[in-house]
């Protein structure tokens, strides 16, 4: 092999189609100093909705949390890498 | 002048097998095979009414015991001109490469999807066998990490030594913005008693300022010299510094605000006052485990400022140059102007009220789950619990993921990241390489970053070099692939 490459490539459809990338372009938040040293509605309104938010995942987050959670954080052992 | 700021992450994923035989290079590859294999035979990953049946290539049978990995195969190139495969006993996806931070961020995002498209393809292909869990941190909390690394374009004409001396102050203090967040310390570096939330994952696992190691003696700023382009126009800038982020938001920073500072430095911009901390990796670990974002870092002129206020400096001096300068090399004006934008308003959220950003921010947002658990079961620090919600933040199961259960802010939707998946981006020699894999994936011997090698069956191997990652975009390529029927039309065009 005149070449000897790192990465051996995979074979993949050549049929799918080529979807246009969309990105979700939301306009940065120009925030002025004045704007932000206050605590705005906005900012409380989203605080709120951030602490309400906190609450249900309280309510709900013995479903999610693996069961024994001693014995899920001891055996969660990795190998060092980069 | 500064160059365009082509950039890309490589994330090394953590594996977890409840019940498995505890060898993780076994479950890195089951998972990328698994991933290779189905991606060949489908497109629409929808496997609920699948019967669980053999692999095609005879792997496996239901009930059957762990199949054997074939290691050699670990290792692939995805249409979307990402490498995924084995690396140090993680599953590795390296982001093809970006022209601005956005697109990098969605090629990231689809990242994640090739994870947990892997998990499925595992559990389909291997039923029976214990399931492979994966996780996108940098830590088991037990002293042990695996890396999530930046790679940025930067012009061979600029010495090395003003680059580093560039980034070390912005590398020290930007975790403010990019941590992950961790409970606990667990190196011999920190007081592991006295820390009980840290913002970073990996600031503590660093020991040194300079250097080539990326597995013990850590560098804040990494010396590894491989373009993967052009030696003599090109350098890769290494970043091994970072944490692995879920946000978006963080990553848009971590990523747009460092190629800002490189761009800087190729235009001989600094800021007026010297920010090099007189020890920059105690200053490190200082930072990432001062949740008051107030302590002073010691500078080596003997003055003092807090990461907020270096990162106020380097924003202002970004600011200034973006003025002057454009902000072209980011990918465009636009872009840039919202990394610009996203950092002014972070800093100041991070300045009045950090919890204000737990919809921003990882470690912003992982702390206050933690502390509204305590809160509620009166947990003491130290609790498995509250490590158990850590690792569960970086769940990428969406039913157990604790970071897709909070709703943060997105930056890109899920439509795009699918097409990401398999589609690359249109403006670096990505395109090239995805294309010519989705095209003509028997003809493509080799895809390595920097060339392609077809075998066209007759003649030798050829060889199609790619020494410019600006070169390649669909804008170069698209009519001539459009216009070649074979790869051997498209090797005669390409060298008429």
């Amino acid at each position: 092999m005149p070449v000897a490459g790192e990465i051996r490539q995979w074979r993949a459809r050549g049929d799918e189609a080529m979807p246009e990338r969309e990105l979700k372009r939301k306009s940065a938040p120009a925030r002025t100093e004045s704007e932000v040293v206050e605590d705005t509605p906005a900012t409380s309104e989203r605080g709120e909705k951030i602490k309400a938010e906190l609450d249900d995942l309280m309510d709900e987050i013995d479903e999610v949390l693996e069961d024994n959670a001693e014995e899920f954080v001891r055996n969660y052992v990795q190998k060092g890498g980069q | 002048m500064a160059i365009p700021k082509v950039c890309g992450i490589e994330t090394e994923y953590g594996i977890n097998v409840p019940g498995g035989d505890g060898n993780p290079i076994t479950a890195s590859s089951l998972l990328v095979n698994a991933y290779a294999t189905e991606a060949e035979r489908r497109t629409d990953w929808d496997f609920e009414d699948e019967t669980p049946a053999n692999d095609a290539r005879g792997f496996t049978k239901e009930g059957a015991l762990a199949p054997i990995v074939e290691t050699h195969l670990a290792n692939t190139v995805l249409t979307n001109g990402a490498r995924y495969y084995v690396d140090h006993a993680h599953p590795e996806y390296s982001s093809p490469e970006c022209a601005d931070p956005l697109t990098l961020v969605l090629y990231d995002k689809a990242g994640e999807e090739v994870l947990r498209r892997s998990m499925r393809a595992a559990a389909h292909l291997y039923p029976g066998t214990p399931p492979v869990v994966v996780y996108k941190n940098n830590s088991d909390g037990k002293g042990n990490s695996y890396g999530c690394h930046e790679n940025y374009l930067v012009d061979r004409a600029v010495p090395f030594a003003k680059v580093a001396a560039a980034v070390i102050p912005h590398f020290v203090t930007r975790q403010i913005y990019t941590g992950s967040g961790k409970v606990g310390a667990e190196t011999p570096k920190l007081d592991k008693a006295g820390v009980t939330f840290q913002i970073s994952q990996r600031a503590e696992f660093f020991e040194e300022v300079i250097g080539l190691e990326t597995t013990l003696k850590r560098p804040i700023v990494n010396t590894r010299d491989e373009p993967h382009a052009d030696p003599r126009r090109f350098r890769r800038l290494h970043v091994i510094v970072g944490d692995a982020n879920l946000s978006e938001v963080a990553t848009f920073l971590k990523i747009g605000t460092t190629a800002l500072v490189l761009a800087m430095v190729e235009d001989d911009v600094a800021s007026p006052r010297d920010l090099t901390p007189v020890d920059p990796v105690r200053a490190l670990h200082e930072v990432s485990t001062d949740l008051t974002l107030r302590r002073p870092i010691t500078m080596a002129d003997g003055s003092t400022a807090t990461a907020l206020a270096v990162q106020w400096e380097l924003y202002t001096t970004a600011r200034k140059y973006a003025d002057h300068h454009g902000l072209s090399v980011l990918g465009g004006d636009e872009v840039g102007e919202r990394v610009l934008g996203r950092w002014e308003a972070v800093l100041h959220g991070l300045e009045q009220d950090p919890s204000t950003l737990a919809d921003q921010l990882d470690w912003v947002a992982k702390r206050r789950v933690v502390e509204a658990y305590r809160d509620r079961h009166g947990c003491e620090w130290g609790d498995s619990r509250l490590s158990a919600l850590d690792l569960q933040y970086h769940d990428l199961r969406p039913e157990r993921s604790l970071y897709i259960r909070l709703g943060m802010e997105r930056l890109v939707d899920d439509a795009a990241v699918a097409a990401a998946v398999t589609t690359p981006p249109a403006d670096t020699r990505a395109w090239f390489r995805g294309q010519c894999l989705a095209r003509w994936p028997e003809a493509v011997v080799t895809a390595n970053w920097d060339s392609l090698v077809f075998d066209l069956g007759t003649d030798p191997l050829r060889r199609v070099p790619m020494m410019d990652p600006l070169r390649g975009t669909a804008a170069h390529t698209a009519a001539l692939l459009e216009a070649s029927a074979t790869p051997a039309e498209l090797l005669e065009r390409l060298s008429a």
